[in-house]
């Protein structure tokens, strides 16, 4: 019948969503970072494959236009004004060291930001707030004139194009792995001809790996990790082929959500969570206490029936993120470090937390109006 | 059985004082009028006069702005929806989305007022509802699916519908629009029979001024807000009333006839036609239709063919039978003939009393003028200057020919 | 239940029809229901699901059974067969066939509320947080729509005046929805756009109670009103003259069809295509009119379809749950629009 067809056709789709690995290669000329690819043709000219698949031309700027580009696609570097989405677009800028010199918009409110290079910058007014991000003041962006932009929403292109800006897309069709996000830095790196720091940036981050895997080596006690959300009635994990995943299996742990593949917060059904919970010793959360995640107890009430799970228990640990964790992309080796210190504090002796905070047992009792102590 | 007698029967619906509309705006006025059991009412009147608007204040669908309405002994406004649907029932113009029924289930919703709870049919509620059908002639439809069924045949299945509601007082607005002739003529005959066999006042809002002639016992013509005449069609319809009702220019309603003529335009040039045994009367109308004048003479009163002319307006020399004709209708039919472009022969007797118009026959052609006959070849031959035509078709190419 | 016009034998819809598919059907919905619970992205074996269904006992997999399956399994079948009745109502009563059970508006209402409380911090300032939060608020949301959707319906005669009114107030829910959508931090829109996907994860026992219990009145009063909505076929004008009353009639019957809507979409989110499709479906395959006929009918098929694509989308790239609105989508419109080649059927 039609309707099997038609299934068919659905079942194709899905799977068209890439299943392979793209493992990172990297020899004089070609550079394959998950999704994205940098291939250096010349002295002269730079191919950057981004996000969407699309080819960016990227030529010094005294060098002649290369043929067979459109004006659109060619950027000249080193760009020097740079208006980026995604925190992590703007963390890979500090990681490069560029980020006082070339940004200029963001579209993150200044309250919302917990970086001082930022709150400075917009003090100042040399960073500008674009507004929400579906829906960017393109006068404001105008008028700003930046040579590029880096965002997740292709659908702005068509604006750019004819605003004369030139766009990347640094999201990807699934969720990025380990090495895609220690590597992105070297993605943007020719943008700016900073390859020298996005390779320190890349072995800062490498050592600290080396030293997680030296530390656990040998470890006798394995936790088991989730990450991941719930709702009301529905839970939304973190897919066992991001970096999360790899990084507990680097650090001697278990990812109880290994097998499940896809894009960043995907929903699972409740009653795998519910199985995987059972075993899990410690849970991280994508909300912060401000967002709902403020104590075991609460996200027990909001969705009584994964309140068995064991991290929400006596035995088990939530943490939840700290604010300006997910604006600290440039800070990927002590962040992992972090985690490896979560995972295995025995091995980590002293240690405080500076990007996650585990949440209490009960809300903290709240006094004088809304304060809490 | 039934009281058919019309003049005697105790009224169903009376109005008092009826003013019907919407708010502020008045439609029709001063409505005082008493629907007896068994009758058949037409209203009648032309587009907009208000008569969809007075159906559906008798059937309670929308509140009079003025006076009332009395059900029998009781008051319109006070009868409970449940009681009055099972007195009354009707057929309305609205458009229906055809439900995925059978004949037999779609005249079974008519039973709703007497059926239980969820609408369980009895075998007596089967039993009306197959007899409704047949009403209707339309037994062997039964079993069709509403949806395919023809323009005429769903009318009968509404009508069905409305009957088996069993009603007293049947409303109709416009039951015979959309149908062809035969079903037209169908659905007026069972109409008719109902008030006869069953005693239902039916009261319905027609077009047809001949076919309302037919079979109503009272018309209401309804023009300019109000209801200008009431009473029973052989007195009521005559061409004058028709003509005043509906802005007739070229038509006329023959009350005799009981049929509608229409007048010639006029803009061809006259013809003369001697005719009478109405023999005349197919040849005026095709004249009049091609827009010719039209004399015709001499007649006798009581000819057809009179009648006929007299409907269509055309100049007719004519005089009572039982003598001659007299020297002043010669005359004038004389001088009707030389006035006109063309004599057409329509008949041709040579005992009798039109053997008289012979004379003019001649006359015709020996002025000269084209005279056209429908004599056979038993008659005079083409030298005596006529021109024989078969038919009627033969007769107009060869009025083409002769006259341009 | 199975109450169907008794015609003359002469006839060859007989009463045999409709009783054999409803038995048909009725065993179909019970095997989708047995399949819901053996299935899941947690394997559990047949034996030792027989086993836990007898005696319960305090294992995962016990818990697993009872605590989400079972519930999720009843609520795919109620919440389908509950949005397909609700269709069927409002397609009857405005005698079009684009219909569904949201178009005066009801999800918008129930989302707007939703959006208020997921992307918002009010209840957390107001600290609030309940198992039933978005429930309750969904709730709301639907009431106060649905009363002024009767409010207008009381005065307002004509059909399509209702309909436009209704969508008017769709698209002002949505507008304000967007601009909180807009406001709000990314988590928080991430929760929400899966609330607005419907589903039929996470349902407790307490909300099967009150879907069986208030769901299964109203959908008593709906059946018992089958002979009304049957004359309302012809139209307001032709049901009048059969002795309906109109005005509480048109009340009574939005109210149940909201009702119905309101409740599923506050439990389940929005569920669409659903209450469009179901009645068209049941039409086809009982070839009638009738609604004694449809209401129980479009109860079976809304029940099975719902559970079918509930048992789709959980189960295609499991344990990842796919949205149910595209399934429901996807599934039922080349059906639907198969149905209608083959029968040539003008709705």
């Amino acid at each position: 019948m039609s309707s099997v067809l038609i299934f068919i056709c659905f079942l194709l789709v899905l799977v068209a969503c890439d299943r392979q690995e793209k493992p990172t290669k990297e020899n004089k000329s070609f550079l394959q970072i998950g999704e994205f690819t940098i291939t250096r043709e010349s002295d002269l000219l730079t191919l950057a494959r981004d996000g969407a698949g699309r080819t960016l031309a990227l030529v010094p700027r005294d060098a002649p236009a290369p043929v067979g580009y459109a004006p659109s696609m060619i950027i000249r570097t080193p760009v020097r004004r740079v208006a980026a989405y995604g925190s992590f677009d703007v963390a890979t800028l500090r990681a490069l060291g560029v980020l006082d010199e070339t940004l200029v918009a963001v579209t993150t409110p200044r309250a919302k930001w917990f970086m001082d290079d930022i709150r400075r910058g917009m003090d100042s007014g040399r960073i500008i707030y674009l507004g929400n991000p579906g829906v960017i003041d393109y006068e404001r962006l105008k008028k700003q004139a930046p040579e590029l932009v880096l965002t997740w929403d292709p659908s702005i292109i068509p604006m750019l194009d004819e605003l004369g800006i030139a766009c990347v897309i640094t999201s990807t069709p699934v969720a990025m792995c380990l090495n895609a996000r220690m590597s992105f830095v070297k993605f943007l790196a020719p943008f700016f001809q900073r390859e020298k720091e996005a390779e320190d940036f890349f072995q800062r981050v490498n050592d600290s790996l080396a030293d997680i895997r030296a530390r656990t080596a040998g470890v006798l006690e394995k936790p088991k990790v989730m990450w991941g959300d719930m709702y009301e009635k529905r839970v939304l994990v973190e897919p066992g082929n991001a970096w999360i995943g790899e990084l507990v299996a680097l650090a001697q742990s278990g990812y109880l959500f290994e097998d499940v593949y896809g894009t960043s917060c995907i929903e699972i059904s409740m009653e795998r969570f519910l199985y995987s919970g059972k075993d899990a010793d410690i849970y991280f959360t994508y909300r912060t206490p401000a967002t709902g995640a403020s104590s075991k107890a609460t996200l027990a009430r909001l969705n009584p029936l994964m309140a068995g799970i064991k991290p929400l228990g006596p035995e088990g640990k939530v943490y939840a993120p700290l604010p300006h964790y997910s604006q600290s992309g440039d800070k990927l080796d002590e962040i992992f470090t972090e985690l490896s210190a979560i995972m295995h504090p025995e091995l980590y002796p002293g240690y405080t937390l500076k990007y996650f905070q585990r949440i209490p047992d009960i809300d903290p009792p709240i006094t004088n109006r809304g304060e809490e102590h | 059985m039934k009281d058919s007698n019309p003049n005697t029967q105790t009224a169903a619906l009376t109005c008092h004082n009826l003013v019907v509309g919407y708010t502020d705006k008045p439609v029709i006025s001063n409505v005082n009028i008493s629907f007896k059991t068994g009758q058949f009412i037409s209203l009648l009147g032309p587009n907009g006069a208000g008569k969809t608007t007075l159906l559906h204040t008798l059937s309670r669908h929308q509140a009079p702005l003025a006076g009332s309405i009395q059900l029998g002994r009781q008051s319109l406004e006070q009868l409970r929806q449940a009681d009055l649907a099972k007195v009354m029932a009707v057929v309305l113009t609205d458009k229906i989305t055809p439900p995925l029924f059978t004949a037999f289930q779609f005249v079974a919703l008519g039973r709703y007022p007497h059926t239980g709870f969820l609408g369980r049919l009895t075998d007596i509620d089967k039993d009306v509802v197959q007899s409704a059908l047949t009403a209707v002639h339309a037994d062997d439809l039964g079993h069709r699916d509403f949806a395919e069924l023809s323009d005429g045949e769903r009318q009968k299945v509404l009508v069905a519908r409305a009957l088996a509601q069993e009603p007293k007082i049947l409303l109709l607005d416009e039951p015979t629009a959309h149908l062809d002739l035969k079903h037209r003529l169908e659905v007026m005959a069972i109409l008719r029979n109902l008030c006869r066999d069953k005693g239902i006042t039916v009261i319905a809002s027609l077009h047809d001024v001949d076919i309302a002639a037919k079979v109503s016992d009272r018309v209401a013509l309804v023009k300019n807000g109000a209801i200008t005449a009431w009473g029973s069609p052989e007195q009521i319809l005559t061409s004058e009333t028709v003509a005043d009702l509906y802005d007739f220019r070229t038509a006329c309603f023959s009350h005799h006839l009981g049929s509608i003529e229409i007048r010639s335009e006029r803009y061809r040039g006259r013809a003369f036609v001697v005719a009478g045994m109405g023999k005349g009367a197919s040849i005026y109308r095709m004249l009049a239709k091609r827009g010719y004048g039209i004399s015709t003479g001499m007649l006798l009163s009581n000819d057809l063919d009179c009648y006929v002319a007299a409907g269509l307006g055309a100049k007719c020399v004519s005089q009572p039978p039982g003598s001659a004709f007299t020297e002043e209708s010669r005359t004038l039919a004389l001088r009707e003939m030389e006035a006109s472009d063309m004599v057409i022969e329509a008949n041709y007797q040579t005992t009798g009393p039109y053997q008289e118009n012979q004379d003019l026959i001649r006359r015709a052609a020996k002025m000269g003028k084209p005279v056209f006959s429908f004599r056979t070849a038993s008659g005079r031959n083409e030298t005596d200057g006529i021109i024989a035509v078969a038919d009627s078709n033969k007769l107009f190419n060869a009025m083409e020919v002769h006259c341009p | 239940m199975n109450q169907s016009p008794q015609v003359p034998t002469s006839i060859p819809y007989g009463l045999q029809r409709p009783l054999s598919l409803f038995a048909i059907l009725f065993l179909v919905v019970l095997t989708m229901m047995v399949v819901n619970i053996c299935t899941g992205s947690v394997t559990v074996s047949l034996s030792q699901l027989f086993h836990l269904i007898i005696r319960p006992d305090n294992t995962t997999e016990s818990f697993i059974l009872w605590k989400i399956r079972l519930p999720r399994a009843l609520a795919g079948l109620l919440c389908g067969g509950y949005l397909a009745v609700s269709g069927l109502l409002l397609q009857v009563y405005f005698r079009n066939p684009v219909v569904g059970p949201f178009i005066l508006g009801i999800s918008s209402g129930a989302t707007l509320m939703v959006s208020l409380v997921m992307l918002t911090s009010l209840t957390m300032q107001l600290h609030i947080i309940t198992p039933f939060t978005v429930t309750l608020a969904a709730m709301a949301g639907a009431c106060i729509v649905m009363t002024i959707v009767v409010a207008i319906a009381s005065r307002v005669k004509n059909g399509i005046t209702l309909l436009i009114i209704g969508l008017m107030m769709g698209y002002l829910c949505h507008a304000v929805t967007s601009v909180l959508t807009a406001l709000a931090e990314k988590e928080q829109v991430k929760g929400f756009v899966l609330w607005q996907l419907g589903s039929f994860s996470g349902f407790k026992w307490d909300e099967i109670s009150l879907l069986l219990l208030v769901g299964g009145l109203l959908l008593m009063i709906v059946f018992l009103l089958a002979k009304p909505l049957n004359g309302f076929l012809l139209g307001e004008e032709y049901a009048k003259s059969m002795g309906i009353n109109i005005r509480l009639f048109r009340m009574l019957i939005l109210f149940l069809a909201c009702s119905l809507a309101g409740m599923i979409t506050a439990m389940a989110g929005p569920v669409a295509f659903i209450g469009l499709a179901i009645p068209h479906m049941a039409r086809m395959i009982f070839s009638t009119s009738d609604n004694r006929i449809l209401i129980p009918g479009a109860f079976l098929l809304g029940a099975l379809v719902a559970s079918g694509c509930d048992f789709i989308a959980r189960s295609l790239l499991s344990p990842v749950e796919l949205p149910l609105s595209a399934i429901t989508a996807f599934f039922g419109a080349p059906v639907v629009i198969s149905l209608l080649m083959k029968k040539r059927v003008q709705l």
